[in-house]
């Protein structure tokens, strides 16, 4: 399949007029099967799905506040703190985009002017903080509120066509940067220039951001010093890599919003380039092990609480990090946190739900193997939508 | 490789910032902050995780708990390891599960557990849907108060080492922007000095990004779009891949982190040599960002400062419609005190400089038809005046 982020006049492949009409159409059938009137949406995953806008990207994680609505009766999306039509599909009128506005008073006028929330009985929203909460008792009196996450949640996990397609974009221009920057991680070479390179290539790609700023450590041979049994630096530092050294690589980004993750663990060759010993090609069985028994588990009407029994019988400790949780606009429920949760949300896995199955195995002495792989569940089970290589621990898969 | 800083003392920054919440929460009489924002939760515990997309986070997010009278702050969180060393180990706790009911329930219970459930108010800064649908009764008889407010309070005013943590946040993100400049050419397409910037910002020890880096060629006119609800010049848009043309006028906006400390570095750039205009634009944004630098000391009121570069601009306001002339800057980004915002004169009155604000400085010249300038310069607050931090260049000087 030709991979290509190029404006070509058919649209990059991708047909995202039909797409962001796909996506609202299921919102929309959400809404009256639950009889809502409005939906308000602060999170940019869920906005984004609605919308199918392009928002300038921040890390911070602010205070809640709506930034898209959409109204059941007349079907029309409004988008807030949006000063400009740049970044805004065509199918959006300007007269429903409302700019970034810091006076209280400003905001709340901005939020009264979506036609339909007056009158609204039941608004579903994906969060509140005091000030919203006091503005919507003034601007929707009569209003229920209901947790919009939980109602996008189904329609999220369960990916169009189109949606498949971003997401192999979004992994292939992640794995090539992933690559280049591994070319990197040599005896001597720091951690963090390793890091940079790695955000470098996504740059030149076209991604100006990355969605994870991701790890580019090696992975201890001792435990002391580590709070759990697995030991694993997530962030890099100005240490030096040496020869021998396991290097846990993994970085995330996103393409039209749609995030590819990756993570793969290097061997720091030295002069000999002897390739990886017996325990290290030992170590990284286990990891294949576990992730082939999480792979077996990701069926159609399977649960994370499946997901979590495979893990538990690859005998293997908890890591770090999650091990396995759904893509798509970001990272999203189902979500199986590792040795410190968060607790499972039980969310069921459907045909069509798209998956990074992330094992993390390590043995005193060697270090630890580090890989993530994205898998789309299909009704006769998973297809592997990730492609970088494994080598030299494994040549073909 | 580094360069050099000046001495900088962690965990006394830790605890200088916890003995402020703790103060201010002994003022309002709370029993407890529970903090969910991510400058909250870095605020009140020095947690520093690899930074991530907000979805990322929603799943597996950092919160703090500070409670009343407490030596140290709780923190939640999958990953210990990025709690501070100075963090005792018992403080230390398993990630919080707030996306679901049942998880606030569990939340709630550990809220009652380490408080001792006493009943005094308990402050949040954020909610997740099933938060603020469970959480008020769960907690009873603890009030549910705003904790906003208190936070805006304490971040307010830097502390020595918040300072130091500033300087080198912005001097790295300097230095980066610099070697972003250097690959300016024709040809180049925008996206692509993105490179060169994360190479040199991670080098050098940057500990995140907190935006999606801002290279904008500037449209000459306004008219050339793209619209906008307010009609003025449409900055900071999302970097595209506009291949790079002699003659254009490049706006940037980076954001990045030291310890959470940003910095919040813009600067325009010409590509080739800029017109007599455009030269004009520059001596006017530098007489008005002089002025009004020279007035920055404590009992200045942010009304004044707008009245000064207002005078010297024709009497029109020289800062973008949807900004500001300024603002403070602390954790994360731009703090909620504005200079010359849609918030009105009133406050701008009531905005008073005091010793510890750091304060950037953003004045904007533009002339239809020839784009315009614009750079953020930053000061920190001294008890006789202000100490200059920013020090990028400007090359049109030479």
């Amino acid at each position: 399949m030709t991979i290509t982020t190029m404006a070509y006049e058919d649209g990059a492949g991708i047909d995202f007029p039909s797409l962001r009409a796909q996506r609202r159409a299921r919102v929309l059938a959400a809404l009256a099967e639950h009889d809502i009137d409005v939906l308000l949406l602060g999170r940019q995953g869920n906005a984004r799905y609605v919308a199918g806008h392009r928002p300038l990207w921040r890390a911070v994680v602010t205070g809640w506040g709506p930034v898209c609505a959409l109204v059941r009766a007349d079907a029309a999306v409004h988008l807030l703190v949006t000063t400009w039509d740049d970044g805004v599909p065509p199918d959006i009128p300007r007269e429903r985009l409302s700019g970034l506005v810091w006076n209280p008073r400003l905001i709340q006028a901005n939020v009264a002017r979506i036609d339909g929330l007056a009158a609204a009985r039941r608004i579903a929203v994906d969060g509140m903080s005091a000030s919203m909460a006091t503005l919507l008792r003034d601007l929707a009196p009569r209003a229920e509120l209901v947790d919009a996450e939980a109602l996008l949640r189904p329609l999220r996990s369960v990916k169009l066509p189109g949606e498949v397609r971003c997401l192999r974009t979004a992994l292939a221009l992640v794995e090539g940067a992933l690559h280049e920057a591994a070319a990197l991680a040599a005896p001597g070479a720091r951690e963090l220039t390793v890091k940079g390179a790695f955000h470098a290539a996504l740059a030149r790609n076209g991604l100006n951001h990355a969605a994870s700023e991701g790890t580019f450590c090696a992975t201890p041979r001792e435990a002391a010093g580590f709070a759990d049994g697995v030991p694993l630096r997530l962030r890099p530092s100005a240490r030096t890599l040496g020869a021998g050294d396991l290097v846990a690589l993994s970085g995330a980004a996103h393409h039209a919003g749609y995030e590819g993750t990756v993570a793969r663990t290097r061997l720091v060759a030295g002069p000999a380039a002897s390739g990886p010993t017996a325990p290290r090609r030992a170590l990284y069985r286990r990891w294949r092990a576990a992730y082939d028994r999480l792979a077996a588990a990701c069926r159609p009407g399977a649960t994370v609480r499946d997901l979590a029994a495979a893990w538990a019988a690859t005998g293997e400790p908890l890591p770090p990090l999650p091990i396995a949780f759904g893509i798509g606009l970001g990272v999203e429920p189902p979500f199986l946190g590792g040795a410190r949760g968060p607790a499972p949300v039980d969310a069921p896995i459907r045909a069509g739900t798209v998956l990074v199955l992330q094992p993390y195995v390590w043995e005193p002495g060697e270090g630890g193997y580090l890989g993530a792989e994205t898998v789309l569940v299909r009704d006769d089970g998973p297809e592997r939508l990730s492609r970088l290589s494994h080598a030299p621990f494994e040549d073909e898969w | 490789m580094t360069p050099p800083f000046r001495e900088l003392d962690l965990p006394r920054m830790h605890r200088e910032r916890h003995r402020k919440l703790q103060d201010l929460m002994a003022a309002e009489g709370l029993g407890a902050l529970f903090l969910l924002t991510s400058g909250g939760v870095l605020y009140a515990t020095g947690a520093n995780p690899v930074q991530g997309d907000n979805n990322r986070v929603y799943q597996q997010r950092a919160v703090a708990l500070v409670v009343a009278g407490a030596e140290h702050p709780h923190l939640f969180t999958a990953w210990p390891d990025a709690a501070p060393a100075d963090l005792p180990a018992d403080h230390v706790h398993p990630c919080l599960q707030l996306e679901t009911e049942e998880g606030v329930v569990a939340a709630a219970a550990r809220i009652r557990e380490l408080t001792g459930g006493r009943g005094d108010p308990v402050a949040v800064d954020d909610y997740t849907a099933p938060m603020y649908l469970r959480l008020p009764a769960l907690l009873a008889p603890s009030p549910l108060a705003p904790a906003g407010p208190l936070l805006v309070a304490a971040r307010l005013h830097k502390t020595p080492d918040e300072v130091e943590c500033m300087r080198r946040s912005w001097e790295i993100n300097e230095a980066a922007t610099h070697a972003a400049e250097r690959a300016l050419r024709p040809g180049i397409r925008l996206n692509e000095l993105s490179g060169p910037f994360y190479e040199r910002l991670f080098e050098l020890g940057a500990t995140c990004n907190f935006l999606d880096p801002v290279w904008q060629a500037m449209p000459p006119r306004i008219s050339d779009g793209p619209w906008s609800v307010n009609g003025d010049i449409p900055f900071n848009l999302i970097t595209n891949d506009h291949v790079v043309r002699e003659g254009d006028v490049i706006w940037t906006d980076t954001v990045t982190g030291y310890e959470g400390y940003a910095s919040d570095v813009g600067r325009t750039w010409v590509c080739g040599r800029p017109s007599p205009t455009l030269r004009g634009l520059y001596r006017r944004w530098q007489d008005i960002t002089d002025a009004v630098l020279e007035q920055l000391r404590p009992g200045v009121s942010g009304a004044e400062l707008v009245k000064l570069a207002t005078s010297l601009n024709d009497g029109r306001r020289p800062w973008l419609d949807h900004f500001f002339l300024g603002h403070t800057l602390g954790l994360e980004g731009g703090e909620s005190q504005q200079i010359g915002s849609d918030r009105g004169p009133e406050f701008d009155e009531r905005f008073v400089l005091e010793p510890g604000m750091a304060i950037v400085i953003e004045p904007v010249t533009w002339q239809e038809g020839h784009a315009g300038w614009r750079c953020e310069e930053l000061v920190v607050i001294t008890p006789d005046g202000h100490e200059r931090i920013s020090r990028y260049p400007n090359e049109i000087d030479a």
